[in-house]
């Protein structure tokens, strides 16, 4: 099987076909042949008898003979007699050479020694004596006449007689070898049609499984990988053989599936690079929260007998605690929520964002601005999640602690690189906080580090105490928008 | 609680601010303790102890720039005689043994700290040994469990990072057949129902970090 699938179908096909046909003419050519030998010798056969035909002709001219010399010697009419003689001296002599002529046909009949000498013998003969009969008649020598009826007329009649005699038994030999033959060439039919049929049929069907097997075989093995791939199984693949048509698409499915399983990866990945995302600002923010709170609570507990008005003090404290950390972890779930429910653009949800944040405002509203430079790219989803997050940290920081008067995001839409960038003009951020240390979780800024560094993005924020902030995202475009090469 | 004589100096150490107002809240009520220091990172909970010399310490495990592992290690090193209680919101057994190896005294969860913080710096500084109830549990659970050897320990992280065995054979330098021998092993000795699942337990437990 293995040179057969290095063959197109269309080849294989054509074989087959081919194959069958030519079985099929054999046959044919073999019952032609025995009917063509069957014809030959029956061609023969009537050669024979139109030769036994003219010597039987032949023979009844020389008994016409001896009859009218017997006519005569009653007769004695020589005129008569004369007339007849020469009518009947052409027709015999025409007879003979017809005679002659069929022989050439039969070399069986005309080389039996016997049956040319004879005939040889009797064409001079019979002439000669029909002229010395006319002769003796005009002589008046009728006892010579009569003499050589019984004679010379006798021996002629004799020999024409034994000559239709050999030809006849040629004849008949011939005939009995022809029914033989006849016979023989019925029954090597009735075997030989049969027996190629079922060939020609017994090949066709062993070539029709076959090839159709060399087709049909790889076509389910496809099926069922196939199949495994609609149920999720990626590893499942066609095993590929020979360079025919069917390989090609073998091997063009494992290929499809590998770049199906690459993506699927990628996606995979992405979506649980997103829950580790939650499950650390949840353990951040959230759960941290808790726990300094249940030590203050324990504080509380102790101190509420002996001194219930630092008890009090306390449990203020944590009152005031508890809502800042709902405020975060609503402000964190909230941010993954907007971004979900709101359409892909960056732009959109940004303003939006940026607005309420203006009207919920408490320290005085800041006008807030965003501008759009450069043509619109679609960036990758979690890319556009990340960095919607980071602006939406930024911002809330801004209103929370900067008390500026303007606030402006930037989104810059470069052939190169994708940049944002917000700024204010408030009160600044101080070096310390800035600098890592301390990092009192209100600024955030350790988690928009994180964001950043997600998606492969450079962050980086300039800020001067009293002369307001900026902070940057940016990253290289393969990054940002994705091109046709993905990371493999 | 003991009257008098000298307080319990303590040194907070945690990366978030409000864990560690809870502590120093808690500690501040004490009549036998008092806060000396407070710091955000390994760092400076290096820094602070020399300078204070506490005489217990609260180190958080996961912080940035420099851990409580490492922390732990690098003062037991310079002060062998430091007792240093080790504080943490995940329990996994193998992060439990690591602290325990390096020197810790103490191994307290999070979320019963409240319950249990004042009596375990007591016990601690009267010369005890402290394991959360949680934490202990955890140990018993896998303590008679064969431990996975570097190599396997090696084999799991790349597992978790994605890595197919062919690629793990690649990076280690080995053949495919050991890795596949040494996934076989790991499957066996964490009770695993396939990679996907060894890595999450791996995890879990500490024998591998995020």
């Amino acid at each position: 099987m293995f040179h057969q699938s290095d063959l197109r179908i269309g080849v294989r096909l054509t074989a087959c076909f081919l194959t069958i046909v030519v079985l099929m003419i054999g046959a044919d050519a073999v019952a032609i042949w025995q009917l063509r030998e069957m014809a030959a010798h029956t061609e023969m056969l009537n050669t024979a008898d139109k030769a036994s035909s003219a010597i039987v002709r032949v023979h009844l001219d020389v008994n016409s003979f001896s009859r009218k010399v017997a006519r005569l010697t009653r007769s004695r009419d020589t005129d008569q007699f004369a007339k007849e003689a020469a009518l009947l001296r052409a027709t015999f002599l025409q007879h003979v050479r017809d005679a002659e002529q069929i022989l050439t046909s039969s070399p069986e009949i005309a080389q039996d020694a016997f049956i040319s000498s004879a005939l040889k013998t009797l064409k001079p003969t019979l002439p000669s004596q029909i002229d010395a009969e006319i002769e003796l008649a005009s002589a008046g020598d009728w006892a010579a006449i009569q003499l050589r009826l019984t004679g010379q007329i006798q021996d002629l009649l004799d020999l024409s007689s034994s000559l239709v005699e050999s030809v006849e038994e040629r004849v008949f030999r011939r005939r009995t070898t022809v029914n033989q033959e006849t016979e023989r060439v019925r029954h090597r039919l009735f075997i030989i049609v049969p027996v190629a049929w079922l060939l020609s049929l017994f090949a066709a069907a062993i070539l029709g499984w076959y090839v159709t097997g060399t087709i049909i075989v790889p076509l389910s093995k496809l099926t069922t990988a196939a199949q495994a791939l609609a149920r999720g199984d990626f590893g499942h693949e066609v095993s590929v053989g020979g360079s025919d048509e069917l390989a090609v698409l073998g091997n063009a499915f494992n290929h499809a599936a590998r770049q199906l399983h690459n993506q699927f990866e990628m996606t995979l990945e992405a979506r649980v690079a997103e829950r580790t995302r939650i499950a650390r600002e949840l353990h951040d923010t959230l759960l941290q929260s808790f726990h300094g709170v249940l030590l203050r609570l324990q504080t509380v507990s102790q101190l509420l007998r002996e001194r219930p008005e630092e008890a009090q003090d306390e449990l203020d404290n944590i009152i005031e605690q508890v809502a800042e950390a709902i405020t975060e972890g609503r402000n964190a779930v909230q941010g993954l929520r907007e971004f979900t429910v709101q359409s892909s653009d960056l732009a959109l949800a940004i303003s939006t964002f940026g607005e309420e944040l203006t009207t919920r405002s408490e320290n005085g509203q800041p006008v807030f601005r965003l501008a759009v430079e450069g043509e619109f790219r679609d960036l990758l989803p979690v890319v556009r999640e990340e960095i919607y997050g980071i602006t939406a940290e930024a911002l809330r920081n801004t209103f929370r602690h900067a008390e500026a008067r303007r606030v402006e995001v930037e989104i810059r839409y470069e052939q190169e690189q994708f940049r944002l960038r917000v700024r204010d003009d408030g009160k600044g951020i101080e070096p310390a906080i800035l600098s890592g240390r301390g990092g009192e979780g209100h600024y955030g800024l350790p988690g928009m580090q994180e964001r950043a560094k997600l998606i492969g993005a450079k962050l980086t924020v300039r800020s001067n105490v009293g002369s307001g902030t900026e902070i940057e995202v940016c990253l290289p475009a393969s990054a940002a928008y994705g091109t046709a090469q993905r990371r493999s | 609680m003991s009257t008098g004589g000298p307080r319990i100096r303590i040194l907070a150490v945690d990366d978030h601010p409000i864990v560690r107002q809870g502590i120093a809240r808690l500690v501040g009520i004490q009549p036998d303790m008092i806060l000396v220091g407070e710091a955000s990172n390994g760092r400076e909970a290096m820094q602070q102890f020399r300078t204070q010399h506490p005489d217990v310490t609260l180190m958080d495990l996961q912080m940035p720039e420099m851990n409580g592992l490492d922390a732990l290690i690098a003062i037991r090193n310079e002060f062998p005689d430091a007792r240093i209680i080790m504080l943490t919101t995940y329990v996994g057994d193998a992060q439990i043994l690591r602290a325990l190896k390096a020197g810790a005294q103490g191994y307290l969860l999070k979320n019963t700290l409240h319950k249990e913080l004042l009596d375990r710096i007591r016990a601690v500084h009267a010369g005890r040994k402290t394991i959360s109830a949680d934490a202990s549990y955890e140990l018993t659970e896998h303590a008679t469990d064969e431990a996975l050897t570097q190599a396997e320990v090696r084999v799991l992280r790349l597992i978790a990072a994605g890595n197919a065995n062919k690629e793990i054979a690649e990076q280690l330098s080995i053949s495919e057949e050991t890795v596949k021998g040494q996934v076989r092993n790991i499957l066996s000795k964490l009770g695993a129902k396939d990679r996907t699942h060894a890595a999450m337990i791996g995890l879990k437990r500490g024998i591998i970090d995020a």
